[in-house]
């Protein structure tokens, strides 16, 4: 990291139209953060199509902000209703609302808007230092070494992120399947197309997401009926205590570092993060009685280190050209319809995108901490707009925005398609998050892993001989026998329980 | 994000649902098998285009067997009474695609602003009205003026040019 590139990422973020939308972006986050049921996926997805007129990095820039900001939104909401507005504020809802209840919402956002900017801050640094180093060692990976780490990444969102690790593997392999729909990219052969010329091209990706995250959420909310409760929008004085920062101030530390870590690791990010920091946080207290009565440090530290991780989860997007999770695989997709493929190339072939969006994300988190504390009360106020009203607004939206991608009238059908996919997955319990990084990774995966065969004359022991695949492929089966093992220990675990157990 | 909510506990739902979707996805994956099998499968020193997707196919059969063995119940949400709903709402869609296509975008945009606000959300006439028409106008104006997609031909906007 020199000096000169950290300059040239300030001098991207800091023009004018970069500044205007990394503010939209943090803006529209924050909203959706406070909306229960429309997630960051969901409005990334929706909010693609206007991206294609846009700069690449002004789009990654916005849509960054929308990632970001939403894990402020949600931490509002969970404070004042326990209502975690997406989920890696669920955390927040056991001491920020017991906060709330005490009088103390006010500290309790104010604390919250602090740790998420100094999380953000540091994970902004760590990312300077740590990406380019990481771009210069993917730079020598060969197929092989790309094959291990797609299927490792796949693995790891599936292991880590959700309930059944079975399932999460169906939804996955469902992905692959679908990406390998159209033109075989090595001998022009099309596949699965059913002679349909709309197919030739394979299933348009911002389609499916539209489909399964837009509609699909929508269609799944239509069953569920009322809403949030307003326990206490009192929010009173924001800024905290003395004795307030005194006991938050190592919880925002340590998250910071735990968030920073846990969003690099393929498949973590917000949730498992901010989990693992409130953990450490109780486990390290000398009263973790006061856990769940309303300490400060459940608050200051889970929110530091979501923040953290939504920073550092691009890392592996940015260096490796691998998407860590759901959310940033969208924004490879954003990428790649702009013709920009992410790898560890494109620190040096876009420098501009590469420190643009990182110092993008220091603007931005400055941004949301002077927005949020003085416009709290303003965002709660957005949890008036009724259901149905943005039930309306995200069908049509999806399907405007999906025909202005390609002008195809087929991929209207592909949406509503995956809409209902999308719905019966969430009732049946399969996650539809992995089907979309596989979706993503597909292509990537199925033409690093010919190309190893090709390479070594048709040996699969190629990805055993080469140190770095070899490792990475060791640490896939010990996760996947582990992974096995446990989900095969629960039915016998629950027969040899005693009856109503 | 999603995945993480916590699942409907309707014990009736539970027993019918139960397993089923991983017979369900067993039989798609063996499907997709099938058809992968038609491609040219080539060699392992030259892989043809349908090794690969077999290889997932028969991956996404194998996983799609460790769900029916180890599903547990309480990861099926019942229907709660909103299945009409849900089908009324894809037909809904169903129908904003084929308008969209054959009327232009103002007005299938409208009747869908409206079917859902006035008869799926049972908001009043007053609201429908406005979000529908402010809805409309503004994806209008940004889709079509802005971003100037080319939108199939409208009936509103023609009749209006004309």
């Amino acid at each position: 990291m020199s000096l000169d590139s950290v300059l040239l990422g300030f001098e991207v973020a800091l023009q004018p139209v970069n500044l205007v939308y990394v503010f939209v972006g943090v803006f529209i986050g924050t909203v959706i953060g406070v909306l229960p049921g429309l997630g960051p996926t969901a409005t990334i997805a929706l909010l693609l199509p206007l991206t294609y007129t846009m700069d690449p990095a002004t789009a990654v820039i916005m849509l960054a902000g929308i990632y970001y900001g939403s894990m402020y939104g949600g931490t509002i909401t969970s404070v004042l209703l326990q209502l975690p507005g997406e989920a890696a504020s669920v955390v927040t809802t056991i001491d920020g609302h017991q906060m709330a209840l005490q009088g103390r919402a006010g500290p309790a956002l104010g604390i919250a808007a602090i740790g998420s900017f100094i999380g953000g801050t540091v994970s902004i640094i760590g990312l300077m230092a740590f990406a380019p180093l990481l771009s210069d060692v993917a730079l020598s990976f060969g197929p092989p070494e790309y094959t291990a780490l797609t299927l490792l990444g796949l693995l790891l969102v599936t292991y880590l992120g959700t309930r059944s690790t079975a399932k999460s593997l169906v939804s996955a392999g469902f992905g692959l399947f679908l990406a390998s729909v159209g033109q075989d990219p090595v001998s022009g052969t099309t596949r699965f197309t059913f002679d349909s010329i709309a197919l030739t091209g394979g299933l348009e990706f911002v389609a499916v997401v539209m489909g399964l995250f837009g509609i699909g959420e929508i269609l799944h909310d239509l069953e569920r009926a009322g809403g949030a409760t307003m326990t206490s929008t009192r929010v009173g004085r924001l800024w905290p205590t003395v004795r307030d920062w005194a006991q938050a101030r190592g919880a925002i530390m340590r998250g910071s570092v735990v968030g920073f870590a846990l969003g690099v690791i393929p498949g973590g990010g917000g949730l498992i993060s901010s989990l693992a920091s409130y953990a450490i946080e109780k486990r390290r207290a000398r009263q973790p009685e006061r856990f769940g009565k309303g300490a400060i440090e459940g608050v200051a530290g889970p929110e530091t280190a979501n923040n953290a991780a939504a920073t550092s989860t691009f890392i592996p997007l940015l260096t490796l050209g691998i998407p860590s999770n759901v959310v940033v695989a969208l924004l490879f997709g954003a990428l790649l319809i702009q013709g920009i493929t992410p790898g560890p190339q494109l620190i040096t072939t876009h420098p501009e995108i590469f420190w643009g969006v990182i110092a993008s994300m220091f603007v931005g988190n400055l941004m949301l901490l002077l927005l949020n504390i003085p416009l709290i009360g303003v965002f709660v106020q957005i949890l008036r707009l009724r259901a149905s009203v943005l039930g309306a607004i995200t069908v049509v939206v999806s399907v405007l925005g999906v025909y202005s991608v390609n002008n195809n009238p087929f991929d209207m059908w592909v949406v509503l398609g995956s809409a209902v996919a999308g719905y019966l997955m969430r009732k049946t319990g399969f996650p539809p998050g992995p089907l979309v990084l596989a979706f993503i990774l597909g292509p990537i995966m199925e033409r690093s892993f010919r190309q190893s065969l090709i390479m070594s004359d048709g040996h699969l022991s190629i990805f055993a001989t080469r140190p770095t695949s070899a490792a990475i492929l060791a640490l896939a089966v010990v996760l996947l026998g582990w992974s096995t093992l446990k989900g095969a220990r629960k039915p016998w675990q629950r027969l040899r329980a005693p009856a109503g157990g | 994000m999603t995945g993480q909510e916590p699942r409907t506990d309707d014990p009736a739902a539970s027993r019918d649902g139960r397993r089923a979707g991983g017979v369900v996805t067993l039989v798609l994956a063996a499907a997709g098998a099938v058809l992968a099998s038609r491609l040219p499968l080539g060699t392992l020193t030259d892989p043809g285009p349908g090794l690969w997707p077999l290889a997932v196919a028969l991956a996404t059969a194998l996983a799609s067997l460790a769900v029916i063995v180890t599903d547990v119940p309480d990861d099926y949400e019942g229907l709660a009474g909103g299945g009409r709903r849900i089908a009324v709402a894809v037909a809904a869609v169903a129908v904003l695609v084929v308008l969209f296509t054959t009327a232009g975008f103002i007005l299938s945009g409208l009747a869908c602003f409206v079917f859902w606000l006035r008869f799926l959300g049972r908001e009043s006439w007053r609201l429908t009205a406005i979000v529908s028409a402010g809805g409309v106008g503004v994806l209008y104006v940004l889709f079509a003026l802005v971003l100037r997609v080319p939108l199939p031909p409208d009936l509103v906007a023609g009749l209006w040019e004309a």
